[in-house]
């Protein structure tokens, strides 16, 4: 053995300098075929509008976000097949086509970060189209202010990301936000009589900074009204959890009125799964913006009956827009969760800037986007405004509750509610 | 009282812990080898008994019927067709070997069957039984008394049959079984297939207790199954048994006395602490107590 | 044995003096073309990989001790250049040494417990570190109740010259490259491999095994860690999950795997392919789980058929090549 390893390496040496050759080889060749673009991505800005607009985006199309990945993806694609049936975005007097190129980050921020850098420097695309995942976003939203390029996205609320930021906007409002919506509307229910005052609150929420700004959020609540609030527990889990048995005899012991969580769908369905088999009963119930996802509701059945949630969007939203974009998302098949909706907004409104702009110019789109009010929006109030500092939407949340027979209504803001809430939740056995 | 409910909630969890980690000592003890690929088995158990309740109805506990036997022919033909042309070279071979080989399963898995969430959803989810405060529900418990029958089953099997002896010997000494005639090749063989059948069974039984994709929540269990074998010292199936509630309970003792997102910390940091300080695993401070 | 032998030095020398003067045509490109901005992105991309596969390759390749946990060495190597940037704002590029060393002395103390575990039981020990360490800066912040890491958040760095981690990075590759070479030639490589053929009787014939691995493993986490303070400087947002994940320490383990175990330019072969892949070709393919596949199968018909990867095809080519050229009788 040893003496053939002193073969090998004999061996590996003499054939060293060939191996040298094929290796340089192969970098002139790579970067020939990147070198042949060279030069343009962050310069070259023109007046001139092109036959065709190149848009790009890149997005978890495998791995753990590949679910929402796929909606995004289908919404992008969607919209802008609807606009090139239509002859092309009419920019000034003419009509272009929009191509969009698609890549897979492999549900990971380094990845993406990389492949944005792409689509910019080496596909040379016009404009970006956001990613989907805080981590990931923020990760994109450094390299489009590295490189000055307008990107517009519906997959990243954390206001994190927007720190530092003068290129990106997103569309989704800040999960702080969804909390305090949710104590909004807890307020009006405790205006009413259903809810006690102080509402004793039991916190858990995953560990990721969705999680985190989530439980700020309602902190934030308890310092502003303490006399409306107070937090009992507030506890952290690890994502991807199997045993939340030991979680929730601590929430049991808290003997809180309200338990809200923020949690993925799957960390939903095992967690939720084991709070009915531990017999826990709260008058408030949510986990933050899940609840009436199809996966999670034909999962659990009635165990996810009453659940509250608050949304970026959904699709019992009332309004002419709403509809139509129903019926148009139909044709995919799919159950219209609001990431599709989120996509759909950002293609639109990416395409609406350029034709408001009548350039593709990066500094006059940009411009655009952040100084319009974005009307005909299917979002909650019907119109989008990104933050002129952040780049981050202000839109409100529309708050829903599941029902028995897996259906839900719309509970909150009032001028969107479907019917009455069921506050506090009714008592099984 | 509630330190006694976190004992009874890792007793229950271990089932689970204990049924996927029997067939890794299982396939270290005779063949000396890691099977990387064991969440990959995992996996498809789990993909299989949803399909079978998708499609059929059946229940999960019902599926391992099915299941083991599928398991032991795929395991068998993984063993013949790669396994095999390794087992005598460095550990390092056949590592990377079956890490291809999960990768495969799981990238393929999700090829064909997407990346989306599943779960089983069988009639008894909601019961329950109490003793007095403590709740257990039927489908946690179900996963506990099978990991038991497992045990047993598998002791049995290993004590009292001439095959399982035969594992037991190899388990000791592989060349001397060779010079006594024992048929090496064809006892690896089912080995690999029975630890693999386990892996798909545990992925039935998961299915009881958590939504699953293609790649989750398998990759965080196959790395506590690593530390669960180390725990148990490898090769000893009571050893593997013990140190599934171990795990279970520091993890479960964790939430409830700590916080509950140092819950995975623990069981990572309680893997190299054990290969370090303990690397014959907790058997050897008792006694050696292996396979055989 | 008639054909012409260049001496080890000889051979030595050759490719180091390759390796500068590829290394002076990378470094001229933003001189040439200062808007090479996706040259300038391919080329981070190619080295960063590069040196991860390449170091990793010291412990794993020629040591023979499979590390799944190399995204730790690399993630702190991140980190502490992230941390010292973002409460200091020293430049980044001057934490190179720092975070190399950082990340030496953490693999001396995991390696020296760890690496005297045989067989297999190394590579599941560094899983546990791997994991324990992304998970150990997850909670670092809550642990001891400081605002450091940010936990999951991550880290929100300034902006830097992407033209001087341009330089920076061609710089820790030649270095990388020529300690790799400067090991692969010497004593210390004599020993890493005959530990890898048998620890036991290398132990007999008095080397020093314990001590060889320790080192070996220093070295590597050493440039780990430079790639990771690289990154830090380039993409200028660092989160636990990206930096210490697990899919990271198993890119460093396929790469060289897939170019060639053991071998000097192997680990740079395979990170060629591997970032190429990514890169240039996952957009081609239709379904994106498709590429995942193909490194599964890679990876299985290599081991099984071709341990020395890409290295080891070419090599056959070349001999097979030569042995066209020659007169059968002459072959050796």
């Amino acid at each position: 053995m040893a003496a053939d390893s002193a073969r090998d390496l004999e061996d590996e040496m003499r054939r060293i300098p060939a191996i040298w050759g094929v290796a340089l080889a192969a970098t002139i060749v790579l970067s020939a075929c990147g070198g042949s673009s060279t030069g343009g991505g962050a310069g070259g800005s023109t007046a001139n509008v092109p036959d065709t607009i190149h848009l790009g985006a890149a997005l978890p199309l495998t791995g753990a976000d590949s679910t929402p990945g796929k909606f995004v993806k289908d919404a992008y694609e969607l919209y802008i097949k609807q606009v090139n049936d239509a002859g092309g975005l009419a920019v000034g007097s003419k009509k272009v086509k929009i191509d969009l190129k698609i890549e897979d980050n492999k549900s990971d921020a380094a990845t993406s970060g990389q492949l944005y850098e792409k689509l910019i420097t080496q596909d040379n695309v016009d404009l970006l189209l956001g990613g989907y995942n805080t981590t990931t976003v923020t990760q994109e939203v450094k390299v489009t202010n590295r490189y000055k390029m307008p990107y517009v996205g519906g997959g990243g609320a954390s206001s994190s990301i927007y720190a530092d930021n003068q290129w990106a906007v997103g569309l989704l409002a800040s999960i702080e936000k969804l909390a305090t919506t949710q104590l909004e509307f807890i307020k009006t229910q405790q205006d009413a009589g259903k809810l006690p005052k102080p509402l004793k609150i039991a916190v858990a929420y995953e560990n990721s900074s969705h999680g985190k700004e989530f439980s700020a959020g309602i902190k934030a609540g308890e310092t502003a009204t303490p006399d409306r609030f107070k937090i009992v527990l507030t506890e952290a889990f690890d994502l991807n959890g199997k045993d939340y048995t030991s979680l929730l005899n601590k929430v049991k012991d808290a003997g809180a009125d309200a338990y809200m969580v923020d949690a993925r769908v799957n960390d939903y369905i095992t967690m939720q799964t084991q709070y009915k088999q531990l017999g826990l009963y709260h008058k408030y119930l949510t986990y933050g913006p899940r609840g009436p996802e199809k996966a999670a509701r034909e999962a659990l059945k009635d165990s996810s009956d009453y659940i509250i949630a608050a949304t970026w969007f959904d699709s019992q939203q009332p309004g002419d827009n709403v509809k139509k974009w129903l019926d148009t998302w139909k044709t995919t098949g799919d159950s219209p969760e609001w990431y599709a909706a989120g996509a759909w907004e950002s293609a639109r409104i990416l395409l609406a800037a350029i034709q408001k702009a009548g350039t593709i110019d990066k500094q006059k789109v940009r411009d655009t986007i952040f100084s319009t009010t974005w009307d005909n929006s299917i979002f909650p109030g019907g119109s989008i405004k990104f933050d002129s500092k952040t780049g981050q939407a202000t839109n409100d949340y529309v708050m829903t509750q599941n029902t028995p027979n897996g259906a839900r209504i719309l509970i909150f803001p009032k001028d969107q509610s479907t019917g009455t809430p069921t506050i506090p939740f009714p008592q099984t056995k | 009282m509630r330190v006694v409910e976190s004992l009874i909630s890792a007793l229950l969890v271990a089932g689970l812990y204990a049924t996927m980690s029997y067939g890794l000592a299982l396939i270290y003890g005779v063949m000396k080898i890691i099977n990387l690929a064991n969440a990959g088995a995992m996996m498809l158990g789990a993909f299989v008994t949803f399909f079978l309740w998708s499609a059929f109805g059946v229940d999960p506990l019902l599926a391992t019927v099915i299941v083991a036997p599928l398991f032991f022919g795929l395991g068998a033909l993984l063993e013949v067709v790669f396994v095999r042309r390794v087992a005598d070279q460095k550990p390092v071979i056949s590592l990377l070997l079956l890490f291809g080989i999960l990768l495969v399963m799981q990238a393929g898995a999700s090829l064909f069957l997407g990346g989306d969430v599943r779960a089983v959803r069988p009639v008894y989810v909601q019961e329950v039984i109490r003793i007095g405060e403590v709740t257990i529900a039927y489908t946690r418990l179900f996963v506990f008394l099978a990991g038991v029958v497992i045990l047993f089953g598998l002791e049995l099997f290993l004590r009292r049959t001439f095959l399982g002896r035969a594992i037991r010997a190899l388990a000791q000494n592989r060349d001397a079984c060779r010079l006594a005639g024992i048929d090496v090749r064809r006892v690896s063989m089912i080995a690999f297939g029975l630890g693999t059948s386990l892996a798909g069974v545990a992925g039935c039984l998961l299915t009881l207790v958590f939504p699953f994709d293609p790649s989750n929540p398998f990759g965080v269990l196959q790395l506590k199954s690593f530390t669960i074998i180390v725990l148990g010292g490898l090769e000893s199936i009571p050893g593997v048994a013990f140190a599934a509630f171990l795990l279970a309970l520091a993890e479960s003792l964790t939430v409830t006395l700590s916080k509950p997102q140092l819950e995975n910390l623990v069981s990572f940091i309680l893997l190299v602490f054990v290969l370090v300080v303990l690397p014959g695993g907790l058997a050897s401070l008792i006694r050696r107590r292996r396979l055989t | 044995m008639s054909r012409l032998r260049l001496s080890r030095r000889t051979l030595l020398l050759l490719q180091a003096g390759l390796l500068f003067v590829f290394a002076a045509g990378l470094a001229l490109i933003p001189i040439l073309d200062e808007r090479s901005f996706n040259l300038q992105r391919i080329v981070f991309n190619l080295l960063w990989y590069a040196i991860l596969a390449s170091a990793w390759n010291i412990v794993g390749g020629y040591a023979g001790q499979i590390s799944f946990g190399h995204a730790a060495f690399l993630g702190l190597g991140a980190y502490v250049t992230g941390i010292l940037w973002s409460q200091t704002g020293v430049n980044p590029l001057l934490t190179l040494p720092l975070a190399g060393l950082a990340a030496a002395g953490y693999a001396v103390l995991v390696g020296v417990p760890t690496l005297r575990l045989r067989g297999p039981f190394f590579a599941i020990a560094t899983i546990g570190v791997g994991e324990a360490t992304r998970l150990f800066f997850v909670n670092f912040d809550d642990i001891f109740g400081v605002t450091l890491t940010r936990g999951v958040t991550g880290i929100s760095l300034p902006r830097f010259d992407p033209v001087d981690v341009h330089y920076a990075t061609i710089g820790v590759f030649v270095i990388v490259m020529l300690t790799t070479m400067y090991i692969r030639a010497g004593r210390f490589g004599i020993g890493l491999f005959a530990i890898n053929m048998d620890a036991d009787a290398a132990e007999t014939a008095g080397v020093p095994t314990a001590r060889l691995q320790v080192i070996a493993l220093a070295i590597s986490a050493f440039f780990c860690a430079m790639a990771g303070t690289l990154y830090a400087a380039r993409q200028q947002f660092l989160d636990p999950a990206t930096m210490f994940g697990f899919d990271k320490s198993i890119a460093i383990v396929l790469m060289p795997v897939v170019g060639g175990l053991g071998t000097v330019w192997g680990p740079v072969f395979g990170a060629i392919l591997y970032s190429t892949v990514q890169d240039q070709l996952s957009s081609l393919v239709r379904n994106p789980y498709l590429p995942a596949v193909i490194y599964g199968v890679l990876l299985v018909v290599i081991v099984m058929f071709e341990p020395l990867g890409v290295a080891g095809v070419l090599g056959r080519g070349g001999r097979m090549a030569r042995s066209l050229i020659r007169p059968r009788g002459e072959v050796s």
